[in-house]
């Protein structure tokens, strides 16, 4: 039952490693004290609420404001989504531009008759264009998401 | 009357981290010991639990107004927070106490001054 619920609070909890750790700790402390004094788990989690209560209200003691930081991330996987699809963008524009004639080799302009079997270049640019679209518009859904809109609620 | 009324409610808020600071100020004590404490001399607050608790510590601790060591105490005990005031947290309790008095001085004057107004008429 305290096990339970330390989990459950942990799992409620977004702080940092080392400071969850220490209200881990402390909340282990609370029960064993509690039985010390012949309490039972069940009068201290009577006192204590429910995990995601007790979370919330020690978080807001770090001065963690959930949706901002919740916003931040957001925003930080957007703009790694956006250099995703700028990378898969170059790859694409490097095999589509940048690189010699198909057919040949290397940076010969002659064309040889050595035939590239299959289509492998087509298709490492065909996924790295797939890749940028759907990176940049996750990038976009993101962004746009971790902007506070004003008025509305967020 | 309705003692569970927001205003109470704000009013034990305001209060309770001037008494921990007095609480944890009279010696080090760990935090069972403070519930136990507030629940026996100040049953009045009712808000004695550890959910209001160790948030405000966390908070105390955090503004570097107490600091705590772990050691064991007694035999079958774990290993428990003993908390204690920083010098910084002496200061500010001062300040907070000394604050206080005026306050309780300003707020009494009103309700002085209300009473003989009511009585008056």
């Amino acid at each position: 039952m305290k096990a339970q619920y330390i989990k459950q609070v942990s799992k409620e909890l977004h702080l940092s490693r080392k400071v969850k750790r220490e209200i881990l700790r402390d909340l282990d402390e609370m029960f064993v004290s509690a039985g010390e004094h012949g309490e039972d788990e069940q009068q201290v989690i009577a006192r204590l609420g429910t995990p995601k209560e007790f979370a919330d209200s020690t978080a807001a003691q770090f001065g963690v404001d959930l949706t901002a930081q919740r916003r931040r991330r957001g925003l930080l996987s957007g703009l790694l989504a956006l250099a995703v699809a700028a990378a898969a963008f170059l790859v694409y524009a490097g095999i589509e531009l940048g690189q010699a004639p198909r057919g040949a080799i290397g940076q010969s302009n002659a064309m040889t008759n050595i035939q590239v079997v299959g289509s492998v270049t087509l298709d490492v640019s065909a996924i790295a264009a797939a890749v940028g679209v759907a990176a940049a518009l996750t990038a976009v859904v993101l962004i746009v998401r971790s902007i506070p809109h004003t008025g509305g609620k967020s | 009357m309705d003692m569970d009324h927001r205003y109470v409610q704000q009013f034990k808020k305001g209060s309770l981290e001037m008494i921990l600071l007095c609480l944890i100020g009279r010696g080090e004590t760990y935090g069972y010991e403070i519930l136990t404490e507030l629940n026996h001399s100040a049953s009045v607050l009712g808000y004695a639990r550890e959910g209001t608790v160790y948030p405000i510590l966390y908070r105390l601790q955090e503004a570097g107004l107490i600091q705590c060591r772990l050691a064991s105490a007694g035999t079958k005990g774990g290993a428990k927070k003993f908390y204690s005031l920083t010098p910084r947290g002496t200061e500010v309790l001062q300040e907070l106490i000394a604050f206080w008095s005026s306050y309780e001085h300003c707020v009494n004057g009103f309700i002085e001054h209300y009473q003989h107004g009511e009585g008056s008429k």
